[in-house]
């Protein structure tokens, strides 16, 4: 191949696009070759120059207030006049609730229970508090450390190791920054494991395929959450589609809600 | 929970947040505020009405974009093909290249974050023709993976890092022009490549 052709795929290997296979052979050719070296330096300088740029722009007000009308005479059902029919609750309260719904989905908030919980069963907590705890103490090597939530993602998409799609929740506006991850296994299943930290210590995310597995006893369901304490650690379970997800966090649970309401609600 | 409720919930919860992300990518395909904001209703209208196709886990802001671009395909792209857009021309650019070895340049970064070139830089990126910009939107600004958006444009991988890349330096050489004019970079001194 010549330079030109390598081109593109220099810039695909910044954004770590590429398989193994191709990425080697990228990579022996930009080491041989100072012109192709520094089409990579412009592209890496690019990319962060992109990455560190905020392009998005907020919907003005007025839009957002018909688009949201716009979708509640859609939600609306067939023959209603919007009148006197059953009350919905606005999408304004909606996306409120939904922002907030998002940190308990994405941060183990659970709603306020004091009543001490039932037992929980040995699997998969006891894993997870002690990669929680190992994760605390330092004493695990993540397989991939990056602060960028694009670049883990991509990492776990380029494994070739799961059998499900990943996501990798951004935590950034909550003052949560991604650390990095690994693959690795739950039990009998394959996951990812995926680390934060802010300034109230880590939060740690395992993911798995299981489309069957139910919230084990011993936890407390809050909508579409099951919330469980271990050893001192709040474990949340939430399902999306076919993946389970178990967050864990240290913080008691009802410290965790002030903070995170809190935040979201300055958020919002 | 009626199933109209959940699927209420779901969509304020899971869809919604990324208005604005939408918006962005609408307001750099349409160049224009009005059809931005009336493709972003028709996406967000088309999305609630589709919402049980949407799989839950997967990255919902790439599937908001597909529906986008679907969009923006069967109303604007046409209309927006004839629009003055910024040119590249390879064997220019590898003579740069060439002769630029020697040369002392500035890095890419000061041109892009450079608060004096912020009109500057969203006007380059809205003549970029429409192509390379859809590609650069979607890795660059709405940071896709490279199998979102080729999910998102229907094309295959391959198209989406050669539009990437030289959609990506069509980019830098209008920032660098528009920097040089400007004097953020001394003449000449920017060489791409």
């Amino acid at each position: 191949m010549h330079c030109a052709e390598y081109r593109d795929l220099v810039a695909a290997d910044v954004d770590r696009a590429l398989t193994a296979e191709e990425a080697a052979l990228v990579r022996t050719h930009v080491a041989g070759c100072p012109r192709c070296a520094r089409v990579r330096a412009d592209a890496e300088a690019f990319k962060r120059a992109c990455r560190a740029r905020s392009w998005i722009q907020p919907v003005p007000a007025d839009v957002r207030q018909r688009l949201l009308a716009a979708l509640d005479t859609e939600a609306r059902p067939a023959g209603s006049t919007g009148g006197s029919g059953a009350r919905r609750r606005p999408w304004t309260r909606l996306l409120l609730a939904g922002a907030i719904a998002a940190v308990l989905l994405l941060m183990v908030v659970p709603l306020r229970f004091s009543r001490t919980s039932p037992a929980v069963p040995a699997e998969p907590f006891a894993t997870i508090v002690r990669d929680f705890k190992a994760v605390e103490a330092q004493a695990v090597a993540l397989q991939f450390r990056t602060d960028s939530v694009d670049e883990m993602r991509r990492y776990y998409a380029q494994s070739g190791a799961l059998d499900f799609p990943n996501t990798v929740p951004n935590l950034d506006p909550f003052g949560y920054r991604v650390e990095g991850g690994s693959v690795m296994q739950l039990g009998t299943k394959r996951s990812t494991l995926t680390v934060y930290r802010g300034p109230q210590g880590i939060i740690l995310c395992h993911r798995i395929l299981d489309p069957g597995m139910q919230p084990p006893p011993g936890g407390e369901t809050v909508g579409m959450d099951t919330f469980y304490t271990v050893n001192g650690i709040t474990i949340c379970m939430h399902r999306e589609g076919d993946v389970v997800c178990f967050m864990a966090v240290s913080l008691p649970r009802d410290e965790f809600i002030r903070q995170w309401t809190h935040a979201t609600m300055h958020a919002a | 929970m009626a199933d109209a409720d959940r699927k209420r919930q779901e969509f304020a919860q899971i869809a919604l947040p990324h208005m604005d992300h939408v918006y962005t990518a609408a307001l750099y395909l349409t160049r224009n505020k009005e059809e931005a904001e009336e493709l972003l209703q028709d996406t967000f209208l088309r999305a609630y009405r589709f919402w049980h196709q949407f799989a839950l886990g997967t990255n919902c802001r790439a599937w908001l974009m597909t529906i986008l671009h679907n969009g923006f395909k069967n109303r604007y792209r046409e209309q927006h093909r004839d629009q003055p857009t910024v040119e590249f021309d390879e064997d220019v650019y590898d003579q740069d290249s060439a002769g630029g070895a020697e040369r002392p340049r500035s890095n890419p970064e000061e041109i892009v974050l450079s608060h004096h070139l912020d009109d500057e830089i969203e006007h380059a990126l809205r003549r970029l023709p429409v192509e390379f910009l859809e590609v650069v939107v979607l890795v660059d600004v709405q940071e896709l993976t490279y199998e979102e958006a080729a999910a998102a444009l229907s094309c295959p991988i391959g198209t989406v890092r050669s539009r990437l890349s030289r959609g990506r330096r069509m980019l830098e050489e209008s920032l660098r022009e528009y920097a040089e004019e400007r004097g953020v970079v001394r003449r000449g001194t920017y060489a791409l490549r």
